[in-house]
């Protein structure tokens, strides 16, 4: 028996997303563009008319093509043109990034700094992408920028929803060095990574990240997709390293040993990863701030 | 909120490839009375969510897979009640088609001429609208019901937490706290175990306060609290009960490994340095240790008290330190004094048996005695003790402390009315000062016999300021706009004198008696007591020596400055009063 909380407090992770219509509702352009892939006669000019319809959107999408990240070898002016070069995929993390960020904006500063909160998100979808490139004939790399962008989205609706509770979550992880995800479930019922999954489904996102971000703290029990919850578990641990400086990484995933063996991830190949981590990271973050 | 359903009529749109072919078919429907009818250029102009529902009729030539896929992606549309779906094919189709247009969402399917709706295809489109309509309303009550719900319990649940939690610290408070206690002791009432109550009050944490400001103590209070999260597993029980009061259920806990974490605890706050702060005072924590022991305590709230008491003999060792309650303990014994001066005190103040004694001070440059201090008595007869005050600390405990300050108050008023040459020190109980109706009584006293006030002087001690300090300190200057005189009562014997001689108002500083009469065989006292005395003089305060018992010490601390003497050797307290000169001469003499 513990006394992080004395009496149950009835509350369930359901009612936290229904009760909020705002956030209950699915990111509605990503849905749309993931309708429209759906189909089988979709055409490229289609899916640029639904991105040039938000020009926010249209200016981070042409931003991106022309960054660093791509060096492509002249301008690129139009939308079709920009999602013809970076694909499909680098398109709908961008729309659901900004969505997703858009939506959190009642966050109570003095609880969490949300720049801090995306800066570490971003560094760890950089590291997860990076990760599971490395490792080739994985078909799943592709989703894990979201995958590590959106881990703690659960977070973001405990921050938003009841702030007093996370707060106190929070010092109590903090203070007693326990596990958050131990201190939440005595406190709340459930933890940041069980309500970050209830959110994706109810947004109907691809399953791959429903299914890794429950699993962020139990990869091995991923019955579906072990592989891309046991890379997600790595680029947690290495961005919660909070650099990309080897040595750093080494003494801390020497910490945990069996997040790297799980992986999948030859050692040998995780200097390069990080170096290309790193570019990633300052080309995304540029990118969505 | 919601419009009449007449209102709330899903708007039709229509949609061809062709535009210009739409343009009789939306005369035809707007012909017919039906209004709301749009001709949609583009699908990705269908005009959601926010503007209602929406009957979107598609036209086609015939069944071809693309409007079946066109359908299709309407789907997450028409779940949500925003749109309803129609076709008109120009063509026949076989029954198997037209069913899986409809399993693909459609109201309703017809073949009918795009230039020209048959009256039953009018009727039909009109029904279709009606229907999405009716279906979006009853889908937002629903949500909207079970939106509410949920929103409800969120806000119960967030409000049951602040219920039982400070806001400061994130801690339970008080009510949480004695709930699960209850709890604690309820189940352990059949079992063999035992528990512990650690009841924890921060030493000086008001000076802290008052000296650094309300946002650092609360900062501190926040540290002091993360602290002790660190350094108890999350088994204990921890709360916040006042402001800066802790408790500490340690659960399956015996005497010793409790005795051994409340010393731990103690440790840690006394080395705690406050964040970003220089330190001002150091802190330290006086803990109250209550065994629970099975079938002994009845209810939370007792145990509460014992620590409580516990607590408070801690602090009356000193402070900064853990004693554990026991019933023959000081506890006992003051239950047992106040028991025995309960009859007295209270058979005093009905029959008005009260009495004041003089005691007098000789002022050193003039040699005359004028001032005296008044010190309250209860008659031998009556069960008291003429000599002592002792029966103040259980008038204390019993609330009668109040009733004797008024005695004291307007007997030493009448006194001085009485003898105008001499002016009076005067002691209140240690919980005077926050009594705001004494200002009140004092200043009638004052206009009723119309003395001047500055012959009234209260004393007051270090521990009675400390009490409150702010509150104390607020009557305080009240009394003193009034006219009347304060006296700092045995400066030194406390710890922080220093700081009240800077931040206390007070005229006079009265040296403890323990520094003068030791002065006779020790050096450092007098060291003390010289430098006091300095201190006093250059911050313009009278100062005055208790407890001058021979010539000897009188000659010395008139050789320190010293402003006024009082002791056996000046003179025993006596009933009456009045003005003499100090013999010089046999003073000299004795001396010799």
């Amino acid at each position: 028996m513990s006394f992080i909380r004395f009496d149950p407090i009835v509350l369930s992770l359901q009612d936290l997303l229904e009760g909020d219509l705002k956030l209950a509702t699915p990111p509605e352009i990503y849905a749309r563009l993931r309708r429209m892939l759906a189909e089988p006669g979709v055409s490229m000019v289609d899916i640029a008319e639904v991105i040039e319809a938000d020009p926010g959107l249209s200016m981070r999408v042409l931003k991106l093509a022309n960054s660093a990240f791509f060096s492509l070898p002249a301008q690129v002016a139009s939308i079709l043109e920009a999602i013809r070069y970076v694909g499909m995929q680098h398109v709908q993390d961008i729309v659901l990034a900004t969505e997703v960020m858009q939506r959190f904006d009642a966050i109570p500063p003095e609880l969490v700094d949300i720049y801090r909160f995306w800066r570490d998100s971003i560094r760890c979808a950089v590291l997860s992408r990076q990760l599971a490139g490395s490792i080739s004939g994985t078909p799943m790399h592709e989703q894990m920028f979201l995958a590590g962008l959106l881990h703690r989205i659960g977070h973001l609706v405990m921050y938003q929803r009841i702030p007093e509770l996370a707060r106190k979550a929070l010092l109590e992880h903090r203070c007693r060095q326990l596990p958050i995800y131990e201190v939440e479930r005595d406190l709340m019922g459930f933890d940041h990574a069980q309500l970050g999954a209830a959110l994706a489904q109810q947004w109907q996102l691809p399953k791959l990240l429903c299914s890794v971000i429950a699993h962020q703290y139990s990869p091995q029990s991923d019955q579906d997709y072990p592989d891309a919850s046991a890379m997600l578990a790595l680029a947690i641990q290495i961005s919660e390293i909070g650099s990309f400086d080897g040595a750093a990484i080494d003494t801390g995933l020497a910490q945990q040993p069996e997040l790297l063996l799980g992986s999948g991830l030859a050692p040998e190949v995780l200097p390069l990863v990080l170096k290309k981590a790193e570019l990633d990271y300052e080309a995304s973050l540029a990118l969505l701030y | 909120m919601f419009l009449p359903f007449e209102q709330q009529q899903a708007e039709i749109l229509l949609y061809h490839v062709d535009l210009a072919d739409l343009h009789p078919l939306t005369e035809q429907l707007n012909a017919a009375g039906i209004s709301r009818v749009q001709p949609l250029r583009d699908l990705q102009d269908i005009p959601l969510p926010s503007d209602g529902p929406v009957l979107l009729v598609l036209l086609a030539a015939n069944l071809d897979p693309s409007l079946l896929v066109l359908c299709r992606r309407f789907s997450g549309l028409i779940e949500q009640g925003l749109l309803g779906l129609a076709c008109v094919l120009e063509e026949d189709a076989s029954g198997a088609a037209l069913s899986t247009l409809q399993q693909a969402g459609c109201l309703d399917v017809q073949v009918q001429s795009h230039h020209r709706l048959g009256d039953d295809g009018l009727q039909r489109l009109a029904l279709a609208a009606r229907m999405v309509s009716e279906r979006h309303l009853r889908l937002r009550e629903q949500l909207n019901f079970r939106q509410k719900l949920a929103e409800q319990r969120v806000m119960e649940a967030r409000l049951n937490y602040l219920a039982d939690h400070d806001e400061l610290t994130d801690l339970a408070n008080r009510q949480a706290f004695e709930r699960a206690l209850g709890k604690v002791i309820e189940q352990g009432r059949h079992r063999q175990i035992t528990h512990a109550l650690l009841y924890l009050d921060l030493d000086r944490f008001k000076l802290h306060n008052d000296a650094t400001g309300h946002e650092a103590g609360n900062a501190l209070l926040r540290q002091l609290s993360n602290l002790l999260r660190q350094a108890l597993p999350a088994e204990y029980l921890l709360a916040r009960l006042g402001s800066d009061e802790f408790a500490v259920l340690l659960q399956a806990t015996d005497e010793q490994e409790a005795r051994r974490i409340a010393e731990q605890l103690r440790q840690m706050v006394a080395t705690i340095e406050p964040d970003g702060r220089e330190i001002v005072y150091h802190l330290g924590v006086s803990i109250g240790l209550s065994m629970i022991l099975p079938g002994s305590i009845g209810a939370a709230s007792q145990a509460m008290v014992q620590a409580e008491q516990a607590c408070f003999m801690a602090k009356g060792r000193g402070g900064n330190c853990v004693h554990r309650f026991s019933m023959d303990d000081n506890a006992l014994r003051d239950l047992h004094e106040d028991m025995h001066w309960a009859s007295p005190i209270r058979t005093a103040l009905a029959k008005d048996r009260l009495f004041l004694t003089y005691q007098p001070l000789l002022t050193l440059n003039t040699g005359m005695i004028s001032h005296y201090e008044a010190l309250v008595r209860i008659p031998a007869e009556l069960g008291g003790n003429e000599k002592s005050a002792q029966f103040m600390l259980a008038a204390e405990r019993l609330g009668l402390a109040t009733q004797i300050d008024r005695w004291v108050i307007d007997s030493s008023i009448d006194f001085l009315r009485d003898n105008l040459a001499i002016s009076l020190g005067v002691n209140l109980s240690s919980h005077a000062f926050q009594e705001p109706t004494l200002t009140d009584l004092i200043q009638q006293g004052l206009e009723r016999t119309g003395i001047a006030p500055e012959r009234l002087t209260f004393e007051i001690t270090e521990t009675a300021a400390i009490m409150n300090f702010s509150e104390t300190r607020r009557m305080v200057d009240h009394i003193r706009e009034l006219g009347c005189r304060f006296a700092l009562d045995d400066f030194g014997s406390g710890f922080s004198s220093y700081h009240y001689l800077k931040h206390f108002p007070v005229d006079m500083l009265k040296i403890d008696g323990s520094f003068v009469s030791g002065m006779r065989n020790d050096l450092r006292d007098e060291a003390i007591v010289r430098s006091m005395i300095d201190i006093g003089r250059s911050l313009g305060k009278e100062v005055v020596a208790e407890f001058v018992e021979d010539a000897d010490t009188l000659q010395r601390l008139d050789a320190m400055g010293i402003h006024h003497a009082q002791g056996y050797y000046i003179g025993m307290p006596t009933l009456e009063a009045c003005v003499w000169k100090f013999d010089r001469d046999d003073w000299h003499k004795e001396l010799q």
